[in-house]
């Protein structure tokens, strides 16, 4: 594997074979619902195969709150090794409950939360 | 590791884990090949292996019994709903007067539970044996060790949840018992990751009575498919489609309490009138209890529940899972007028005592009213005097979780009552028994369509997976056709199922039963969601085109049909070891009756409504059932020429060779 391509990497750092190349970080933003999150999880199957043509959520890039009191489940993205799949994020195309969207353009952030006041508890 | 290395596919290895509680011993092998193509893998390998491993005649609460657990094929991949993790079990309930008890296979989906399992590498966990002290088994990928868990031993289900999921890790999936399971009530069940039910017919007892409290996975693993490009593709392609299924939007903002305009009709208890029934029980009640909507893993038509109810004497109190439709028939039966009161024994039963709902109103219902009428006396009952009250209805409720007095009895459910009281379950009024387990439906309502004749010949009368078009009144014959068609089957065996005839009306329930419940094999084995063939949405030749990509192994639809007839014919047998009959899969007596309600009278009939069923017209097709199957239309069993045309060698010569063929 050239120095060009990037190997998939796991969050223990271990590389796979089936990775997809480097590509250059989107410059949109993910907009996450927290209150429109089921709990699927398909964003991250979607995450980890995109990275690595294995499902795993512990490849992913994201990381599902588990709130136990109240039973509630939503989908935070870690903020080191995101790089929105260079403007088309497997994880909100998997997304069909509104919970992760993708806006494209120029933007500071490339995550947010929607609403700023959307508990993370 | 599966991937495509040049022109060599590497299929994903499937693992066997075997726990013995009593030891400590843990044991891997893989699944060989040839076994995973001929039975699909997932619960259709669980069958095999609980058909080699299971010895007949055992007690279902002894240490010989073995739970048997599988995450399905496609558990944690991305699909558009694969998240079923099927147990297979000797179930505790009393199936017969002679002491008979059934081999059954029960499903759950989950946010956690089969994901994890698969990333642990645990495809068909079998757990036997019997802890030492009350325990939970604590699965951390190949790290497998039964803990202590004496201080959970007597502690509802969310609180143990709660307390081993801040310990374990949050993404750990659990199945839990609760005190009703402690106390090996027979009809005690289990919860999955806090919204799912598993386990109907006492799969909390089995756990139970094996010191189990609590099963608790988690793995870091990778889930691999064989042809991730072929996966992916068709994978997306069917989760697009099912997105803009044009019923979809209002599914996912109400989940499982969407359907009483269908509900209303099928499920119709004949006591109240529907108008009143609709003001009390009916759509408002759940528009205003409905807190959230939740998915189980990988599912686009999440229907779970979080619940809240607002006002009266439990306001406030939360609940997981789906208490509308259960609450409904409930509260009409016990004669409740205030949902939000059933609804209590629904969130107590799932976050507290883990016992069956159903069978539990519908015993207390049927003693209550047993009383009233007098067959039922206070010498028999521990001097407790039984009203047709809420107080009366808590108070055996409890008595029956923690098997106090009288609901010791009630604790063992239909046939102790027989054994004891000469209170014969086919007197009971709604829904119908077989087996010793009450049904969710009752035909006469419902009408006489496929769901309900499985309820009578599957070994376990629950109707885990076993949905199709035909649970919705008014579906065309072009719908039920349809779905037969896109499973494969040869165009004559459709012309014979979509055959008139006096008995049946416009199709065959009886030959269409015996597909539906081959497919019903298919899907639990792979893991998808019932709702997805229910709806028409998903059909045999996608979920064909899934498992061969996943799985490397090229599959049809009509070849996953043929597997799901090996693996139902294998769950048979394992029944017909017990001793099950064609005079176990007798159709629930009161199906006759019929029902007199304030709508008029209501007798079960044809799925069109051409005409009343009578028991001549239900043994006929009960025959054709037995016939499309190549069993034998005497004993209701698989004979040894059918065995042998599915290569199932070894049992059609233990057919031959015992007296198990014998009328």
């Amino acid at each position: 594997m050239s120095a060009s391509t990037r190997r998939g990497i796991s969050p223990e750092g271990a590389p796979h074979e089936a990775a997809k190349p480097l590509r250059s970080i989107g410059h949109g933003r993910l907009i996450i619902r927290p209150s429109a999150c089921r709990g699927c999880r398909s964003c991250q199957l979607a995450c980890s195969f995109e990275k690595t043509r294995r499902f795993n959520p512990g490849r992913s890039m994201i990381v599902m709150e588990r709130n136990l009191a109240d039973g509630r489940v939503a989908p935070m993205i870690k903020p080191i090794g995101c790089d929105l799949c260079g403007g088309d994020p497997a994880c909100a195309k998997a997304c069909r409950y509104g919970a992760l969207t993708y806006e494209a353009g120029p933007n500071d952030e490339k995550v947010i939360v929607w609403p700023p006041t959307a508990g993370r508890s | 590791m599966a991937t495509d290395c040049g022109s060599i596919v590497m299929r994903p290895t499937s693992w066997i884990v075997r726990v013995d509680l009593s030891t400590g011993r843990v044991q891997r092998t893989p699944v060989d090949d040839v076994m995973g193509q001929a039975y699909l893998g997932g619960s259709g390998v669980g069958w095999k292996l609980m058909e080699q491993a299971l010895a007949p005649g055992i007690d279902p609460l002894s240490p010989e019994n073995i739970l048997c657990i599988n995450p399905g094929v496609l558990v944690g991949t991305l699909t558009p709903g694969t998240p079923k993790t099927t147990v297979i079990t000797k179930f505790p309930t009393l199936a017969s007067e002679d002491g008979k008890h059934f081999v059954g296979a029960c499903t759950s989906g989950g946010r956690y539970l089969g994901i994890a399992l698969k990333r642990a590498g645990c495809h068909h966990l079998m757990i036997t044996g019997k802890a030492p002290r009350p325990s939970y088994l604590r699965i951390h990928d190949q790290a497998i060790e039964v803990v202590d868990a004496t201080p959970y031993w007597g502690g509802g289900i969310d609180e143990v949840m709660t307390s081993l999921v801040e310990r374990e890790g949050p993404e750990s999936g659990t199945i839990i018992i609760g005190t009703s399971g402690e106390k090996l009530v027979r009809h005690a069940l289990t919860i999955v990751d806090r919204a799912n039910s598993l386990g109907r017919g006492g799969l909390g007892a089995v756990m139970g009575a094996k010191n189990l409290k609590a099963i608790v996975v988690n793995g870091t693993g990778d889930v691999d498919v064989a042809d991730p490009e072929g996966f992916i593709s068709a994978s997306e392609r069917m989760r697009d489609e099912i997105t803009h299924w044009p019923r979809r939007e209002h599914w996912i903002d109400l989940g499982l309490a969407a359907g009483w305009d269908t509900f209303k009709h099928t499920q119709y208890p004949g006591i109240w009138s529907k108008t009143r029934w609709d003001e009390l029980y009916g759509e408002e009640t759940r528009m205003e209890t409905v807190e959230d909507v939740i998915g189980c893993n990988s599912c686009i038509l999440g229907c779970r529940l979080r619940w809240q109810t607002k006002g009266g004497r439990f306001d406030g109190e939360t609940g997981f899972g789906s208490p509308f439709s259960k609450s409904a028939t409930s509260g009409m039966l016990l004669d409740v007028e205030d949902f939000r009161d059933v609804i209590h024994f629904v969130a107590d039963a799932n976050a507290r005592t883990g016992i069956d709902f159903y069978t539990t109103m519908r015993l207390i219902d049927f003693v209550t009213r047993m009383y009233e009428r007098g067959r039922l006396t206070a010498a028999q009952t521990g001097g407790l005097e039984l009203a047709r009250d809420y107080a009366t209805y808590s108070a055996l409720y409890e008595m029956t979780v923690n098997r106090e007095g009288f609901g010791d009895v009630l604790a063992d459910g239909w046939m102790r009552l027989k054994r004891d009281f000469g209170l014969d379950p086919q007197e009971y009024w709604y829904a119908g028994i077989c087996k010793g387990v009450d049904f969710i439906y009752d035909a006469r309502p419902s009408n006489f369509h496929p769901l309900m004749m499985t309820f009578t010949t599957r070994p376990r009368p629950h109707h885990g997976g076993s949905h199709t078009r035909t649970n919705s009144r008014n579906k065309t014959i072009e719908e039920i056709r349809e779905q037969v068609e896109r499973w494969g089957l040869p165009r004559e065996t459709v012309d014979r199922i979509f055959t008139e005839s006096t008995y049946s009306g416009r199709f065959n329930v009886g030959r269409y039963t015996r597909y539906m419940e081959d497919m019903m094999r298919v899907k639990n084995a792979i893991g998808l969601c019932t709702i997805y063939t229910y709806q028409g949405l998903l059909f045999g030749n996608d979920i064909a085109e899934l498992y061969t990509a996943a799985s490397g192994h090229d599959m049809t639809a009509a070849g996953m049909v043929e597997c799901g007839e090996r693996i139902n014919n294998v769950a048979k047998m394992v029944n017909v070891r017990e001793g099950f009959h064609r005079v176990d899969d007798a159709v629930p007596e009161v199906w006759f009756r019929p029902m007199d309600t304030p709508e008029g009278r209501i007798e079960m009939q044809d799925y069109y409504e051409t005409k009343t069923l009578s028991k001549e017209d239900t043994d006929r097709i009960l025959d054709d059932y037995y016939e499309e199957r190549g069993w034998s239309p005497q004993t209701g069993r698989p004979t040894p020429e059918r065995l042998q045309d599915l290569g199932l060698d070894a049992l059609a010569d233990e057919m031959s060779k015992t007296s198990l063929s014998a009328t």
